[in-house]
């Protein structure tokens, strides 16, 4: 090779380095500041409103459904039994011979139950043995009467109300010999053993940990003038009636234990190596319990603070202290102080928000790993979830236990059917949730675990914080409608949808009340929740109840917006179609009236035409502000009914616009792209600083790639 | 010669090779750029007419990070576009990637179905794949360079750098497929094998703390098996040269060899050399998390910080061919001496 070359060789790359480098970083240049639009102060109001006052909180539910139980835990064999007396009382206007039960844990029994076929014929655990399945036998079915005990056992039947699978046994039908009275009530004493299944749908037994939930015979509810006893399908939850809960376990001196209730009324030391533990619960309408000797308990006691400063003192509702029972993992004692934080926030914004929380206690479950029951809610205990490598960045374990504690809000004291309409627990708690985490805390960041991977049914690393990033404040809630909201209309029954059950149960839900919220404005929002929990307390409300409150509340028909979001599976989307300023010219051609000569028009001023177009690309509709932002600085907000596929607005100005915003305070949460909502007129020479902010940071990724990827030169 | 020494003198020759680490960065800038220029100018025209452009300079919402990626998700390099490009989170996917063999295997796979199956699958290959094996082949030719040059007794000219390169590319480039196909076997019939028993092992355990600790142990030996493994096809090359070897073969013998035969002095000076690595990695994630990069003169902060860290990046890897072929060159003399002696 010749000096020559080599400097020629030289010269090129260097030439094209440096010229790469002008082109990609370019030069500075003046960027015509465009500022971003703020979100609108809320209106405000510090005095105590009447309506407030006039919302009584329902003391009890009607108790309908009320079980005393005694039962054992053999650990070894994962296996409870023992017996229910139910008492059941018949508000239903008829009298009644055939009741309905549901058997959750039959559907793990094998996999040709409905929720093993509708989860593709498997249990979602690969290579199970015969010990891994659940199930509950009912071995003796009497009813108790004053007159004598009869015993109906033989009238026991599986029954199959959802679909004709009848190799489904999640719910079964007994028959009494006599009708029972509309006012009377029902006494039937159920015999029943039901073993644990491995794991599954957040129940069962792993290690020495014992998470018992949908473990008993349970009775349907009349509902709607018929039975509502649903089949226990892939994606649904649960549907009962409230009542009283006494019941008594009996298991291992050694084990500690949680349940519905929270504090054991009496605990007897059977001197055998057991202990029998008698928890008592009004007016919930489940009983679920857990027990490992593993577990770590810890009480503290909730009491609720006076108001923060700038905080409202009407919104300052005065709560009952309430005594949180905390069951952590051993090696999670890191995670103890996040898990009181969550919930003691979580008890006091709900209960100021939406009414007091009525019970004594509320105990909080850390669970064990890999035990598969995290983040689920039952009456007066829920269970969280978290990772001892969390960064106090990651919003886990606060955001799962704001969810599970509030559920005991939307779920627990408003019991809806979640079977049919799941959104309005999980949904309106995922509003709700929101809301706490926005208040309670400042925004939590992305986090990843690097140079690790799955284990202990978690997943481990190196935790990293994406401080650069901030998180949407409704996350990707709009993303994920795009991706799935065309599949399906959001009120469906929980097992009618296609893929999309998440999507329609939480987040569409929850950004519909979002988006709600904004329509109506915060306080007129704050007055229905509240009117709404405190109207359906202890009750059973459907959608239709929610929105005759809506409507009741704002005293006008909100239907066209439930037509478009909880009845519909059309998109959201506006979007600033263009922006043209037009210089006006100076008068050119023939001014004539009629033939006789005029005098031309002055030069126009002012001298622009200005046209902002405003785009519906989706099919569902919105009123929407428009935001239009002239060079001179002069802002104008404009309304649109947001109906036909586009609409204009044409200005005369001195100044051109600068720039266009289509709602520009966020209110159509569900829009399905912001990306498109604005537009911005800049010089054509005009280069994204952005963009090159990114780009500088993705040729670090790249140079950094080469040089750690090719190690092995 | 002791490991301070030879650090000490590669040191001296490295800082006369400026012009050549100047060299090395350009190449890797600007194949860096070959991928860049294109999203540059995508994000370019996503962002320049909307609000967005002034919003994402006063932080990166994700959002409309997500809305982006979901926009563009049929371009190749947006799938790679992530959150991972900010901080010092680059390091972090980058060595996870390296402990997972993620480019062994891809590339490792491409030649074999080409050798074995006599299919070209381009498809397997990304652009930043390509990219990466463009670069490996750049780099095959600037590790010539440097070793050929440090191996001498004079200062070399640019010319004779190049020179250099051009000499040993042949047989550099059949080391590194050795190295490619040493590793690949290890990732595919062990690495591979131990990462996936992790989740089994620990699936019953009550902790996270046991597959935590699992994972790291997997980590560290992973790096100190890919540790000793580029040590010895340093040693390789450098044997190549100032033995003038053909075999890539017997090279890497006689490398692996006299790693073996002087372990304390080359595990000793490539740990000194990677410390240094890691303290630029250090000195990096702690600057750069003071730049808030929201205007044109920060963002040219950054981006010169960045440069600064590529640059001594590459300048760190003369850096271990100058000292290892200083301390090859004495241990054979002293070994001669030895020889000769008995
Ligand atoms: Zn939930």
């Amino acid at each position: 090779m010749s000096r020559r070359s080599v400097s020629l060789i030289e010269f090129v790359v260097l030439l094209t380095g440096t010229l790469g480098l002008v082109a990609f970083l370019g030069l500075p240049q003046n960027t015509p500041a465009v500022n971003a639009p703020s979100a609108q102060r809320l209106a405000q109001s510090t005095v105590p409103a009447e309506w407030d006052r006039s919302l009584v909180l329902p003391r009890q539910s009607d108790r309908i459904a009320n079980y005393t139980m005694d039962v054992r835990l053999d650990p070894e064999a994962r296996m409870i039994t023992g017996w229910e007396i139910l008492e059941w009382r018949n508000t239903t206007g008829r009298g009644q011979t055939e009741f309905p039960f549901h058997l959750y844990h039959n559907a793990w029994k094998n996999n040709r139950s409905t929720f093993a076929k509708e989860n593709g014929w498997q249990l979602g655990r690969p290579n199970m043995s015969e010990s891994d399945y659940g199930y509950t036998n009912v071995k003796r079915v009497v009813v108790l009467d004053p007159r004598g005990e009869t015993d109906i056992t033989p009238s026991f039947q599986y029954i199959h109300p959802d679909e004709g699978n009848v190799e489904d046994q999640t719910v079964f039908q007994i028959t009494t010999p006599r009708a029972v009275q509309p006012g009377e009530t029902l006494r039937l004493r159920i015999e029943f053993e039901t073993k644990q299944p491995f794991p599954i749908a957040r129940t069962g037994a792993i290690r020495d940990y014992h998470f018992a939930a949908q473990w008993f015979p349970k009775i349907g509810v009349w509902w709607k003038d018929g039975w509502n006893c649903h089949q226990f399908h892939a994606s649904t939850e649960f549907f009962a009636n409230y009542g009283i809960y006494d019941i008594k376990i009996t298991l291992p001196t050694e084990y500690i234990i949680g349940a519905t209730g929270g504090i054991p009324k009496e605990v007897t030391d059977n001197a055998n190596g057991t202990t029998t533990h008698r928890f008592y619960q009004q007016d919930v309408h489940d009983f679920t319990w857990v027990a490992s000797p593993s577990l770590v308990r810890e009480v503290r006691t909730f009491v609720h603070s006076d108001p923060d400063e700038g905080e409202r003192p009407d919104r300052h509702h005065p709560l009952r202290p309430v005594q949180v029972i905390l069951l952590s993992q051993p090696h999670h004692q890191n995670l103890v102080e996040r898990y009181f934080d969550a919930t003691f926030k979580a008890l006091r914004y709900y209960g100021e928000w939406y009414g007091e929380y009525p019970y004594e206690t509320v105990t909080v479950v850390d669970p064990a790993n890999n035990s598969r029951s995290g983040g689920m809610e039952y009456p007066t205990i829920f269970t969280g979830g978290g990772n001892m490598f969390a960064p106090k960045e990651a919003p886990s374990p606060e955001s799962v236990t704001v969810h599970e504690f509030g559920h005991q809000f939307w779920y627990g004291l408003i019991g809806n059917n979640e079977f049919e309409e799941a959104w309005l627990d999980e949904g309106f708690n995922s509003y709700s949730q929101d809301r706490v985490m926005q208040t309670a805390w400042p925004p939590f960041k992305a986090t990843r675990y690097f140079l690790g991977g799955e284990g202990a049914g978690t997943v481990v690393g190196i935790p990293y914080v994406f401080s650069d990033i901030r998180l949407s404040r409704y996350s990707f809630g709009n993303l994920e409608i795009r991706r799935q909201g065309k599949n399906d209309v959001m009120a469906r029954k929980g097992w009618e949808y296609y893929q999309s059950y998440g999507l329609n149960s939480y987040t569409k839900p929850a950004l519909s009340l979002w988006q709600l919220e904004f329509s109506v404005g915060e306080e007129m929002m704050y007055r229905i929740m509240r009117t709404y929990h405190h109207r359906y307390r202890f009750k059973h409300p459907t959608s239709q109840d929610f929105i005759a409150i809506v409507n009741e509340v704002t005293g006008k028909d909100m239907s066209h917006f439930f037509r478009n979001t909880w009845f519909s599976s059309d998109l959201f989307d506006y979007k600033v179609e263009s922006i043209v300023n037009r210089m006006i010219p100076g008068p050119a051609g023939i001014f004539t009236n009629n033939g006789t000569a005029v005098d031309p028009p002055a030069d126009s001023d002012p001298s622009y035409e200005c046209t902002v177009v405003i785009k519906r690309e989706g099919e569902a509709v919105a009123p929407i502000d428009v935001l239009v932002v002239f060079q001179n600085g002069e802002e104008k907000r404009e309304h649109w009914d947001g109906e036909y596929r586009w609409t204009r607005f044409v200005y005369r100005t001195s100044s051109p616009v600068q720039y266009a915003v289509v709602d520009p305070d966020r209110k159509i949460v569900m829009d399905v792209n912001y990306t498109n909502n604005s537009k911005v007129s800049r010089p054509t020479r005009f280069r994204s600083l952005a963009a090159r902010s990114l780009g500088t940071r993705w040729l670090f990724w790249v140079q950094n790639y080469l040089d750690v990827g090719t190690f092995w030169h | 010669m002791s490991i301070f020494q030879s650090f000490r003198i590669g040191f001296q020759q490295v800082r006369q090779a400026k012009r050549m680490i100047l060299f090395a960065w350009i190449v890797n800038v600007v194949l860096a750029l070959t991928v860049t220029v294109p999203l540059l100018n995508l994000l370019d025209g996503y962002i320049r007419d909307t609000v967005h452009e002034e919003q994402l300079l006063e932080g990166l919402d994700s959002n409309w990070f997500e809305t982006f990626r979901t926009d563009n998700s049929e371009n190749p390099l947006v799938r790679s576009f992530d959150y991972s490009i900010t901080g010092y989170a680059p390091f972090l996917i980058h060595y996870e990637a390296l402990m997972g063999g993620t480019m062994i295997k891809v590339i490792g796979n491409f030649f074999i179905d080409m050798v074995f199956r006599l299919k070209i699958r381009f498809d397997l290959l990304g652009p930043l794949t390509i990219l990466a094996f463009v670069y490996l082949l750049a780099s095959t030719f600037l590790a010539g360079g440097f070793i050929g040059s440090f191996a001498k007794s004079y200062r070399v000219t640019f010319q004779e750098f190049l020179m250099e390169g051009a000499k040993y590319f042949g047989k550099f480039f059949r080391i590194s497929l050795l190295f490619l196909l040493v590793s690949l076997a290890l990732f595919e019939w062990v690495f591979d094998w131990w990462t996936a028993s992790i989740p089994e092992i620990t699936y019953n355990d009550p902790s996270e703390w046991t597959p935590f600790v699992h994972y790291m142990i997997r980590n560290v030996v992973i790096l100190m098996v890919l540790g000793f493994l580029i040590i010895g096809f340093d040693y390789a090359k450098i044997r190549t040269v100032v033995d003038d070897r053909f075999s890539a073969l017997f090279a890497s013998w006689a490398g692996f060899r006299f790693v073996l035969k002087q372990f304390g002095a080359t595990a000793g000076l490539f740990l000194l050399l990677v410390f240094i690595g890691l303290v630029f990695m250090v000195l990096y994630a702690l600057v750069q998390g003071t730049i808030y990069a929201s205007g044109y003169w920060s963002i040219l902060l950054l981006f010169v910080l960045q440069q600064l860290y590529i640059a001594s990046r590459l300048g760190l890897r003369a850096l271990a061919y100058a000292s290892q072929t200083q301390l090859y060159q004495s241990r054979m003399q002293t070994d001669h001496r030895v020889e000769v002696a008995s």
